[in-house]
C-alpha cells in the first residue's frame, strides 16, 4: 500500500518566457513506513519533486495520491495547508527556523495552527527526544547547525505527521552532526513509523534510506 | 467534523500568538514603532483633549446655570438665534445667525418698563425683575475694586435662587420704592475691601463719570457652592436697588440691559419663555432680543462646542489618515522582510487566512498601542490643564470607547492591504527569499 503514489506527473515553469521542464513523466510510489533517498545532479528535478510530494506545488497534468487522496492542481489552498499541517513534516537544509523565536516557540509554531491543546509539553518532550532539553529557550543564533536541525525535526514532529520529508538535512552540517541527524531519521523510520523522503548528494547519507531514487533532467532514471 | 471543532480553537490561538507576536516586534523596534503610531497618537491625543476640556466647561456651566436657580428665565437684548423665540431658519442655523449679523449683539438696552409689566400678566410667570448694569468703581478707604455692579428689583431673590447671602439681608420693597442707597456685595468684592472685617453696616462709595455716592451695606453674597471655572465673575455679583440705579446712574431713565423672570414651579420654563417672546414680539416689531431658559444657555454653550470638536475632528482625521498611510507603509515593510517567515509559516500549515489574520492583528495593535498612548498623552495633559487653569477636563467613558473603535478601525483598513500581500504569497518563493 503506497502512502505516496505519483503518476504521470509534469510540471513546467516559466522562467523570463524560457519553459523549463521540471518534472517529465514521473512515475513514483512510496509505501508507507519506508525511508527513500532521492540523489541527483543540480537542477534534476529533485526539489521540485520534493516540493511537489510535500503540497507546497501542484503538478501540471498527471495524478498524485496522497494516502489514497487525490491532489491536482485544483486542489484548493486552504486543503493543501490543512494536509501539509496534518500528513507532513519538514526539514531544510538552511534550517528555516524563526530567528527571533526560541527553540521550544519554534517547534510550538505549527501546532498553533492544528489547534493543539498540551502544545508546550508535546514541543519539550520531542526537544527532549532530539537531546535538547537544555536548550529550549535558546534562540536559534545560539546553537550549533546540529542543534538548529534538531529543533527543526522536533518542529516538523509536532503535529505527528506520517511524512517526514527533507530537503538535504546534512548539507550544511559536519558529518558528525550529520550522522546524528541520520541517527534520528533512521529511529523514527524504524520505531514510529514514519515514511521518509530525504534529498541528499551524500553517498554515505543515502546509505541510512532503505532505497535511492536517482533523478536526471526532471527524470527519475 | 475533526477540523470544524480545531477551527474556533485554532482561531483563538492564532489571534493570541499574533497579539503576542506583535507586541513582540513593536518593542523590538520602538522608535520605528513611535514613528508609526505618531500620527495616530496626535489625531486621537488632540480630538480627545480638545472633547475633555469641553466637557470639562460643560460641567462648571451646568453647575453655575443650575446653582442660578432652575426656572430661570433672562431676557437679553439681541438675537442670538437660540432660545425660545428663534424662527426656524435660525435655530437650524444654531448660534450662526449671532455671529452673521454683529449689529444684533449690540442692539442692548432695548427694553422698556411696559415689557416688564406685560411679561407679569403672562401666564405661568411668578416674578419679572428688570436688571441694568451699572458702571462705576466702589471703594472703602484707600481700597478700590470694580465688580459688575447690577441693579434689581427684591424680586430677584426668587429669581437667582442660587445666589445666596452670607451675611446680612437683601433690600425690601419699600427701600426699592425710596430708592434708598443700599447694597449688597459679592465676595470678592468683600474680601477685596474688607478682609476679615465684618462689612455689614459699613459705608461704601460707588463713583461713577460724574459724582460719589455713598450706599450702607446691608449683606454679602456667599461663594457659590459649587466652584467653577467661572467663580470669578460670579464672585463680583454685586446688587443695588433698580430704582436707586435708575436716579442715580442712569439719569432717571429705564436703562433696561436684561429681564430676569421666575416660571412658576409647576410650569414648564421652555413653554413660559415661548409666551414671553411671543408677547415681547407684539411690541417689538423684530426679533431684536433673546429669551432663554436654562435648557437655552446650556444648548448654547452645546452648539459651540460641537462645532469646536467637529473642527479640530476634521483636522484630526487628517492626521488620522496619515497615520494609517504610515502603518500601511511599515506593514508593508514588514510583511517583505518576514517572507521568509511567511514561507516557514506555510510550509508547515498556516492558510493564507491565517496569515493574513496575523498581519491584520499586527497593523490593528500598531494602532492599539498608539491609541493607549494617546490616552495616556490625554490623561497627563488634562491633569496639567487642570493645574494650571481654571479649567477641569473631564475624559468621559464615550471618548475613550470611540477613540479605541477609531484606532481598530483604522489599524483594519490600513493593514489590510498589507496582510492579503502577505497571505497571497507562493510558499515556495517565499522559503527562497533571502
Amino acid at each position: 500500500m503506497n502512502i505516496i503514489d505519483l503518476r504521470n506527473l509534469n510540471k513546467t515553469y516559466n522562467k523570463g518566457g524560457a519553459e523549463i521542464k521540471a518534472l517529465i513523466d514521473i512515475n513514483l510510489g512510496i509505501k508507507r513506513e519506508e525511508f527513500v533517498a532521492i540523489m541527483g545532479p543540480s537542477g534534476s528535478g529533485k526539489t521540485t519533486l520534493l516540493n511537489m510530494i510535500g503540497l507546497l506545488d501542484t503538478p501540471d497534468s498527471g495524478k498524485y495520491l496522497l494516502d489514497n487522496r487525490e491532489i491536482t492542481n485544483k486542489t484548493g489552498q486552504d486543503t493543501l495547508a490543512s494536509l501539509r499541517r496534518d500528513k507532513i513534516g519538514f526539514v531544510f537544509q538552511s534550517y528555516n527556523l524563526l530567528p527571533k523565536a526560541t527553540a521550544l516557540d519554534n517547534v510550538i509554531m505549527p501546532a498553533i495552527y492544528s489547534g493543539l491543546s498540551d502544545r508546550t509539553k508535546i514541543a519539550k518532550d520531542l526537544l527532549k527526544q532530539v537531546g535538547l532539553e537544555k536548550r529550549i529557550n535558546h534562540l536559534p543564533n545560539q546553537l550549533s547547525g546540529g542543534e538548529k536541525q534538531r529543533v527543526a525535526i522536533a518542529r516538523a514532529l509536532i503535529n505527528s505527521p506520517q511524512i517526514l520529508l527533507a530537503d538535504e538535512p546534512t548539507g550544511n552540517l559536519d558529518t558528525k552532526s550529520g550522522q546524528e541527524i541520520m541517527k534520528i531519521f533512521t529511529d523514527l523510520n524504524k520505531n514510529k513509523g514514519l515514511t521518509i523522503v530525504m534529498i541528499t548528494h551524500e553517498p554515505d547519507i543515502a546509505k541510512y534510506a532503505q532505497r535511492t531514487i536517482r533523478m536526471k533532467d526532471g527524470k527519475i532514471i | 467534523m475533526k477540523n470544524r471543532f480545531v477551527g474556533l480553537n485554532t482561531i483563538f490561538m492564532i489571534i493570541f500568538e499574533s497579539i503576542k507576536l506583535a507586541l513582540k516586534s513593536i518593542w523590538a523596534h520602538k522608535i520605528r514603532s513611535f514613528l508609526t503610531m505618531l500620527g495616530i497618537i496626535i489625531g486621537i491625543s488632540s480630538v480627545v483633549i480638545l472633547v475633555s476640556i469641553g466637557e470639562g466647561v460643560k460641567n462648571d456651566v451646568r453647575k453655575l446655570v443650575g446653582d442660578l436657580g432652575s426656572n430661570m428665565i433672562f431676557v437679553i437684548g439681541g438675537d442670538l438665534g437660540i432660545g425660545s423665540n428663534a424662527s426656524t431658519s435660525q435655530s437650524q442655523g444654531g448660534i450662526k445667525s449671532a455671529f452673521g449679523n454683529p449689529a444684533n449683539l449690540i442692539a442692548n438696552n432695548i427694553f422698556t418698563i411696559d415689557d416688564i409689566n406685560a411679561i407679569e400678566k403672562v401666564s405661568g410667570v411668578r416674578n419679572v425683575t428688570p436688571v441694568s448694569v451699572i458702571s462705576g468703581l466702589i471703594s472703602y478707604g484707600d481700597k478700590t475694586t470694580s465688580p459688575i455692579i447690577s441693579s434689581a428689583k427684591p424680586s430677584i431673590q426668587d429669581i437667582l435662587t442660587g445666589v445666596k447671602l452670607d451675611k446680612g439681608r437683601y433690600f425690601t420693597d419699600q427701600e426699592e420704592t425710596d430708592h434708598k442707597s443700599v447694597i449688597i456685595i459679592g465676595d470678592t468684592v468683600r474680601s477685596t475691601l474688607f478682609g476679615d472685617v465684618d462689612p455689614i453696616g459699613k459705608k461704601i462709595k460707588i463713583s461713577s463719570q460724574k459724582k460719589d455716592y455713598e450706599f450702607e451695606i446691608i449683606g454679602t453674597f456667599a461663594k457659590p457652592t459649587t466652584s467653577t471655572s467661572f467663580s470669578g465673575d460670579y464672585n463680583t455679583f454685586t446688587l443695588i436697588p433698580y430704582s436707586t440705579g435708575k436716579i442715580l446712574f442712569n439719569d432717571n431713565k429705564d436703562n433696561i440691559m436684561r429681564i430676569g423672570i421666575r416660571a412658576e414651579d409647576n410650569t414648564d420654563p421652555k413653554v413660559v419663555s415661548k409666551a414671553i417672546a411671543n408677547d415681547l414680539l407684539t411690541r417689538h416689531k423684530k426679533e431684536e432680543f433673546t429669551v432663554m431658559s436654562q435648557d437655552d444657555m446650556l444648548g448654547m454653550l452645546d452648539t459651540v462646542m460641537n462645532m469646536l470638536t467637529a473642527f479640530v475632528s476634521a483636522i484630526a482625521a487628517i492626521s488620522l489618515v496619515v497615520g494609517g498611510v504610515g502603518i500601511m507603509n511599515i506593514m508593508l515593510v514588514s510583511v517583505t522582510e518576514r517572507t521568509r517567515e511567511i514561507g516557514i509559516r506555510k510550509a508547515v500549515g498556516a492558510t493564507n487566512g491565517a496569515i493574513l489574520l496575523q498581519f491584520l492583528i499586527e497593523a490593528v495593535f500598531v494602532s492599539i498601542v498608539g491609541g493607549i498612548i494617546s490616552l495616556g498623552l490625554v490623561r497627563i495633559a488634562t491633569e496639567i490643564i487642570e493645574h494650571y487653569t481654571e479649567l477641569s477636563p473631564a475624559i468621559t467613558s464615550s471618548s475613550i470607547i470611540i477613540s479605541m473603535g477609531v484606532c481598530i478601525g483604522i489599524g483594519i483598513i490600513f493593514g489590510l492591504a498589507p496582510a492579503i500581500q502577505a497571505s497571497r504569497k507562493d510558499p515556495i518563493e517565499a522559503l527562497r527569499y533571502e
